[in-house]
């Protein structure tokens, strides 16, 4: 090994990044990856170069009269070692340098230009820098012979590798959302290397990157499916992004995020992947952060049909955004059953890999950030409240709003007069619902400490006030009611959100081959939400007013005797240890085990009404706290006999969920009293959701020339919940990925970089819930015989044969570089769902029953564009495009019946989930009392006699748009992100309040177009419904490094600063307040009442 | 897997079986079935009178679809409209309300056997078997012949029912009275409820004498009623809401043949006006005062019903002691006394005047469709002459055709392989 070593003088190499590299060298490089074994003893540098070169099975043509110049014999006897080494050990000591041909393949040839074999002496050290920005990268991982010794680079990108052996080591450099880099680098003792190097920003279709499987780190070539990956550290740093829900939003094709009610600060979302295909289960994808299991959603569904929320009542924050976004290194989505199997139990919806950053060695580093925001709701078209005022035949006044045509129309309520309320379109002073409001955010991180006790350690703070009021004009007119001169906090200031978050990472290198790993990271929020219910019925009725809110009890406008106010207080703490272990040179050993504990107390109050004191009041103090527990190990084993390489895995998980809650909620509070102990009746109820899951799991990928890989896997799990013994089931996955463009056939095709197909199919489960199985008791306290007792019944039968249900999903795509540059990535999906659980309802007067009675098949197709425009030294411009379409249909549904139902949700075989029905209007028929009089009665709406199918309510398809410019040498950065999601329905909840209460002015004008005032008149939910299709302007940024000028004065060594934008413009035809404010379900058509929030931010971030 | 207690879960707010396996466990299992079955009769009282002359309906808007509003479609008494309401809202209701009262007893029943405490063992089993009993004897009055009486297993999974006929209903309901009989030994009130019960079941049968002899030893003064103290809206259908879409009226001579519930002017039921009919001024509307609030409990069985069955026993075998046993209720029960009957002189007469003295004692308390199937069933009248058939509906379309409350063929039949068909006869 060492023969031609000491033919080498000491002497430092500077290697650093050139342009783009062609083509060819492209090819000549990933041929000196090839291994090759070699046993030559005192061979001439000709047999030993035919020697290697047959070893790597490469045709290597060179001039004999060349070689024979070196007469000096070699000895060489490596093993598996890459050609690269193998060359650069012969030749050393030779002016001779490996060139790359144009066919692409290797040649000799003497003098000093550059070699494909670097040379070097002693340290390795340099910069990684982004190679589109020419900015610092940190956190890259540099690697030395694919040893799991690394470092990451620090904030200035440097890194330092010491002590590494003399003789020739491959450096690697990855990091997810870039082109992992690999070279061949010479050491000797006391010398040093520099490698600069230059990561490209890659989109999901390079094959080269590092991506974070079940079984640990693997090369995105040797997987199957498609996996997105979301640079969150540099995302967080430039775009308007506030949380993790906002960090996921519109990045990932197939994966939405739906909001409940946008504007509200801390306001409720959902996830979906690849749409839904379960009826009454979980429907969001599992997350996981550093390995661990963690609770992501706010759904708890408990026994039976009923379902709670895991925090508390009222619109939360939900528990994904406790992670502070710019805590995250990296997002990986794993989109389906074809690549989640191993993530076990429930990971049919797909997976969400969250790795958060680490300590990184070297020099302590700090970073700190602030960011002020202004939050704003627009204001927007919104229907006109009145009141009608009536009595009956003889002479009562009619309770209430006689407005409600149905009345109007029988003869209950004959009309005396109508007062019209001011709207958010007058810009009465009542109806001022928005005031834009500031936030702002702060946050710092140090990082540094040796290799051999790194850590990461960053706080933030975060305090924001949501964008809605109580109009100012209602605040004083209650005021002069109450007769005090200051109102609450609630009233003032109906949403608040306040979070202080920590998070650690200490990492050790416990011997030379194994390190441990321990983050923690600790949040706590302060949330006051806003009711939403509240501001809905302002929009849809008009706002408080006098004269029309204080008449009496059945008006609900008044803004102390409906603005219920929850104030939430969450705190969180998670911890993973884990660690690796190198034990073997071809095996490598990891486990991990995490905690995830959580406690929320909430309290409702929903005073009892000083201008109403009979009305009461209702309290609420609502405590849950959550514990997950996750403990993982497994083992790979890499094998590289020849050609073939093998990687075998195996592992096993267990994790542990309990939640426990309890609430009490008091109805008829004294006046004035905010106490439960006042309530004239307490109820209390508690929740109790407990499940043991416990996978195993096996994975075999054969790799041939490192350019066809084979992935068998099967995963056996099961989970305990109550009734039901573990019973394992097994879920098999297979993959095929093929790297076309480097079989030597293909090789030459103009224009194409890379050429990728990949096939993969994967099962994976949802569990039915403890209630499912068991059936359900009830038991309440009820007057019976003359006293209250406790009774008990059967609310559902039982069904202990029920089995999870079970998805199989296959994927097929295709992933492209071409031109240099241009990427594609194209992945369909089929995805077929048996055993769905479905309540059955037995004949009336038998409890129902659940089943395994539903299927359901989706298909779906996704692609990811990414263009460069323009790539010049002073202008960089790229155009990045996702599309994402997925529908499904119910293929049966057993014993149960559909539900076309005309009210806006239902099922039905042939139809998709999520689909509603209805019997649309088709006319009207102006006949009451004999004769046309233009009003439009409920009577007089004509419908179609068939119960159609009317869309579905979660947008099928999704469309992004992200330009992004850098000028300056890259030092001034833009980028935009607009979304555009179609085809889907969306309820009009403001008219739709405003017909059924009864507070449209239009079914009594004439001058409305009949079919409107049908609409209004029949006060159908179905009727609501409008094409909720909208592009949106989603992300706005320009960022910019201020100038070393500017450094220099402030003794900073780098400093951003970004302006940023989020929902800055809204394109749609819907008449709702805003088609993406809707409910979290998917049965349900019922839109929500707060739009979007549009903030303007600026972000400063400096490095000290 | 060898794994037991690392994969153990608990749920203390899950309430499994074995939990309530007890004493406690078994009463509030029994309560259960207390108050279900008197919220369920009240509401199966409101059908019977939207069915029959006791009730009619207003409705301030025609339903959409045309079949959308049972209680609009048990009025109109049309068979095919209600088993499409049923189709569409996936209920059997009047079946339903009835069977859920013979499902919960079906659970209730070996609970109190096995754990209730022996000094009130027997009256609870005496209790449970006479409201299942009742609650099938109200199937077998109310429901066209062909109905199931699903049932539920001791490990709680389903029994699906084979068809009833009305008889081998009856008898059925009988077997459980029986039972009831058996254990309620410790209780007049328990076994006076079984007994009344029977001998209705029996008069359906047509075996008036053995009616006569069981209800024999129960006291006039007796009443076993719905618990006055079960809360719920389940007595709501007996209140006239004024500002209410769909108002319920005491009937008043409805189908022209019914009778005059209101212009008798009868103390037993009494009546105020409320409103005019919407859309007909001339159509006075009147709300029953018999129950003033929802904690007015129903007589479900009584003495005077031990009465009226003896008075049809004595009828039937031609013992002019039926007018007697009239009279005197109208004169002891009633303050001031209702005036004595005459005999009209005729069989069939005789036949019309006690059904009539049954339709006002008995008023709201879903007897009267039982008595007007009798009267086709045991005493050989014609159909069209105890309901009307194609007259027009004063809310639109024609009056159907039933003459029992139909069952939804394509809800029961959803799992229960042994109902093929719909009802075996109208």
């Amino acid at each position: 090994m060492g023969l031609v070593s000491g033919l080498l003088h000491a002497q430092v190499t500077v290697a650093t990044e050139a342009e783009p590299t062609k083509i060819d060298v492209r090819r000549a490089e990933a041929l000196l990856d090839r291994l090759v074994t070699v046993n030559v003893s005192k061979a001439t540098l000709r047999q030993a170069i035919d020697a290697i070169a047959a070893s790597a099975d490469v045709h290597m043509p060179y001039n004999n009269e060349l070689l024979a110049a070196y007469p000096a014999r070699v000895t060489l006897q490596v093993r598996q070692v890459s050609l690269r080494a193998a060359l650069a050990q012969v030749l050393s000591g030779t002016r001779l340098r490996v060139i790359p041909l144009s066919n692409g393949g290797l040649g000799l040839q003497e003098g000093d230009g550059e070699s494909l074999v670097i040379r070097a002496g002693g340290i390795i050290t340099g910069t990684v820098v982004n190679a589109a920005t020419k900015q610092p990268l940190s956190g890259v991982i540099i690697s030395v012979d694919d040893s799991i010794r690394s470092v990451r680079t620090d904030e200035s990108g440097r890194y330092h590798l010491r002590g590494i052996k003399s003789g020739n080591h491959r450096l690697t450099a990855r990091m997810v959302g870039f082109a992992r880099r690999t070279k061949l680098v010479t050491v000797i003792d006391d010398s040093t290397v520099v490698v600069d190097l230059a990561l490209a920003v890659i989109g999901a279709n390079v094959l080269d990157q590092v991506v974070v499987t079940a079984t640990g780190q693997q090369r995105y070539r040797e997987l199957g499916h498609v996996v997105a990956q979301i640079n969150a550290d540099s995302l967080v740093r430039e775009a308007p992004i506030a949380s993790v829900s906002e960090l996921l939003q519109s990045r990932v094709p197939g994966l939405q995020v739906l909001t409940s009610n946008g504007g509200i600060a801390g306001g409720e979302i959902s996830l979906r992947l690849r749409g839904v295909t379960t009826f009454n289960l979980d429907p969001e994808p599992i997350v996981v952060v550093d390995g661990v299991r963690y609770t992501s959603n706010n759904l708890v569904l408990n026994g039976d049909t009923q379902t709670e929320d895991r925090r508390g009542r009222g619109e939360l924050r939900s528990p994904l955004n406790d992670i502070n976004p710019n805590d995250i290194a990296t997002i990986e989505v794993v989109k389906g059953p074809s690549a989640s199997t191993l993530y076990g139990p429930d990971a049919a919806n797909g997976v969400i890999v969250i790795t958060t950053k680490r300590g990184q060695p070297g020099k302590t580093q700090f970073r700190w950030y602030v960011r002020p925001v202004q939050n704003d709701v627009p204001k927007t078209r919104i229907a006109r409240g009145y009141r009608a005022w009536g009595h009956d035949s003889s002479g009562v006044l009619f309770p209430g709003n006689c407005s409600v045509l149905d009345q109007y129309a029988a003869g209950l309520c004959i009309l005396d007069s109508i007062t019209v309320a001011p709207t958010v379109l007058d810009n009465d002073a009542y109806s001022i619902l928005a005031k834009s409001r500031p936030a702002w955010q702060y946050g710092a991180s140090v990082s540094g400490g040796p290799q051999a006790l790194r850590y990461f350690l960053s706080g933030n703070y975060d305090s924001q006030i949501g964008a809605l009021q109580v109009p100012p004009a209602a605040q004083q007119y209650l005021k002069s009611l109450l007769g005090v001169s200051s109102l609450g906090d609630a009233i003032k200031t109906p949403n608040t959100l306040r979070t202080i978050g920590v998070h650690a990472n200490v990492a050790t290198d416990v011997t030379s081959k194994g390190n441990i790993s321990l983050t923690t990271n600790y949040s706590q929020t302060a949330h006051r939400s806003a009711d939403a219910s509240y501001f809905a019925n302002q929009y849809g009725s008009g706002a408080p007013h006098p004269g029309i809110d204080t008449t009496n009890v059945f008006n609900y406008l008044d803004p102390t005797f409906s603005l219920q106010t929850t104030e939430e207080q969450a705190s969180r703490l998670t911890g993973a240890l884990s660690g690796t272990l190198q034990t073997m040179p071809w095996l490598t050993t990891n486990g991990s085990m995490g905690l995830d504990l959580s406690n929320g107390i909430t309290h409702s109050l929903l005073p009892a009404g000083e201008l109403y004191p009979d009305d009461g009041g209702v309290a609420e103090d609502d405590r849950r706290a959550s514990t997950g527990r996750t403990l993982t190990f497994g083992a790979t084993a890499l094998g590289v006999p020849n050609r073939l390489s093998f990687r075998s895995s195996v592992g096993v998980q267990y994790t542990y969920a309990h939640l426990d809650g309890l609430t009490t909620t008091g109805y008829g509070l004294a006046p004035g009293s905010t106490s439960i102990s006042t309530a004239q009746q307490v109820q209390t109820s508690q929740l109790w959701d407990e499940t043991v899951t416990l996978g195993t799991y096996g994975e075999e990928v054969i790799g041939f020339n490192d350019r066809l890989f084979l992935t068998g896997s099967l995963r056996m799990d099961g989970a305990t919940s109550l009734g039901d013994a573990y019973h394992p089931h097994p879920y098999p996955k297979a993959g095929l990925s093929w790297i076309a463009s480097d079989e030597p056939f293909l090789k030459g095709i103009p224009g194409i970089d890379e050429l990728r197909f990949r096939y993969s199919y994967g099962a994976a489960s949802r569990y039915p819930t403890s209630g499912m199985k068991l059936g359900q008791v009830y038991g309440y306290a009820t007057p019976v015989e003359g006293q209250s007792h406790t009774i008990f019944g059967r609310s559902s039968l039982a069904n202990p044969l029920l089995r999870p249900e079970r998805t199989r999903e296959a994927e097929y795509g295709a992933d492209l570089t071409m031109f240099g540059g241009v990427r594609a990535g194209l992945s369909w999906f089929t995805r077929r769902t048996t055993d769905e659980l479905q309540r059955l309802s037995n004949p009336t007067g038998l409890p129902p029953i659940w089943g395994n009675v539903a299927s359901v098949r989706a298909h779906g197709f996704e692609a990811t564009v990414d263009i460069p425009v323009a790539d010049t030294r002073y202008v960089r411009a790229n155009m990045g495009f996702t599309y994402a379409y997925n529908t499904n249909t119910v293929l049966s549904l057993g014993d149960a019946k559909d539900r076309k139902d005309a009210f806006g949700s239902g099922f039905a075989v042939g139809y998709p989930l999520g689909a509603v029905f209805g019997q649309p209007i088709i006319g009207v028929a102006d006949t009451v009392g004999g004769h046309a009089d233009g009003i439009i009665f409920p009577q007089e709406v004509v419908r179609d006699s068939v119960v159609r199918f009317l869309g579905v309510i979660v947008p099928p398809r999704t469309y992004t748009l992200t330009p992004q410019l850098s000028v300056f040498n890259g030092h001034v950065r833009m980028s935009a992100l607009f979304d555009r999601q179609t085809e889907f329905l969306q309820s009009d909840i403001y008219a739709q309040n405003c017909s059924s209460n009864g507070l449209c002015l239009a079914p009594f004008l004439t001058t409305t177009p009949p079919l409107i005032q049908a609409r209004f008149a029949a006060s159908n939910d179905a009727d609501f419904l409008e094409p909720g299709d909208f592009t949106r302007w989603r992300e706005m940024n320009v960022t910019a490094d201020l100038p070393q000028a500017w450094l220099r004065i402030i003794h900073f060594p780098n400093a951003t600063v970004s302006l940023q934008g989020r929902n800055l413009a809204l394109w749609t035809k819907y008449h709702g307040v805003d088609p993406e404010s809707r409910d979290l379900g998917f049965s349900s058509a019922s839109a929500n009442g707060i739009p979007q929030a549009r903030t303007w931010s600026v972000r400063f971030d400096v490095t000290p | 897997m060898g794994c037991h207690g690392v994969l153990d879960v608990s749920n203390p707010t899950v309430i499994q079986d074995g939990d309530i396996a007890n004493a406690g466990g078994a009463n509030a299992r029994r309560l259960d079935v207390v108050s279900d079955f008197s919220n369920r009769l009240a509401r199966i009282a409101a059908d019977v009178a939207l069915f029959t002359d006791e009730r009619v309906y207003d409705r301030r808007s025609a339903p959409q679809p045309s079949y959308g509003d049972p209680d609009l479609v048990l009025d109109r008494r049309n068979s095919q409209e209600y088993e499409q309401f049923g189709a569409y809202d996936n209920s059997d209701r009047h079946l339903g309300w009835l069977d859920e009262i013979v499902t919960k007893s079906a659970i209730a029943i070996p609970a109190v056997h096995a754990y209730a405490a022996a000094a009130n063992k027997n009256d609870f089993l005496a209790q449970l078997f006479a409201m299942r009993g009742y609650a099938i004897l109200q199937m077998a009055e109310d429901v066209c012949p062909g109905f199931p009486i699903n049932d539920v297993s001791p490990n709680n999974l389903p029994i699906f029912s084979r068809p009833y006929t009305t008889d081998s209903a009856l008898t059925y309901a009988i077997a459980q009275f029986d039972s009831a009989l058996a254990f309620g030994h410790d209780s007049t009130q328990f076994l006076d409820f079984a007994r009344v019960a029977k001998g209705r079941a029996l008069l359906d049968l047509g075996q008036f004498s053995q009616a006569a002899s069981v209800v024999g030893v129960v006291a006039t003064s007796f009443a076993y009623t719905t618990d006055p103290s079960v809360r719920g809206n389940d007595f709501a259908p007996f209140q006239i809401n004024r500002w209410s879409f769909n108002p319920m009226a005491v009937g008043n001579l409805e189908w022209g043949s019914g009778l005059p519930f209101v212009t008798a002017n009868d103390p037993r039921v009494p009546t105020t006006f409320v409103q005019t009919r919407f859309g007909d001024p001339s159509d006075s509307l009147y709300d029953q005062l018999k129950y003033p609030d929802a904690t007015t409990p129903m007589v479900l069985a009584s003495g005077i019903e031990a009465r009226l069955i003896e008075a049809e026993a004595a009828l039937n075998s031609g013992d002019a002691s039926w007018l007697v046993i009239l009279n005197t209720l109208r004169s002891s029960l009633v303050v001031p006394s209702l005036p004595a009957l005459d005999d009209p002189g005729t069989m069939s007469g005789d036949i019309d005047l006690l059904y009539q003295e049954r339709a006002f004692w008995l008023y709201l308390t879903g007897h009267r469709l039982g008595d007007l199937r009798r009267l086709i069933r045991v005493y050989g009248r014609s159909a069209a002459s105890v309901f009307p058939s194609g007259a027009p509906y004063p809310l639109g379309g024609t009056y159907g055709a039933a003459t029992s409350i139909p069952f939804v063929q394509v809800v029961e039949a959803q799992y229960n392989p042994n109902i093929t068909s719909g009802c075996t006869s109208r």
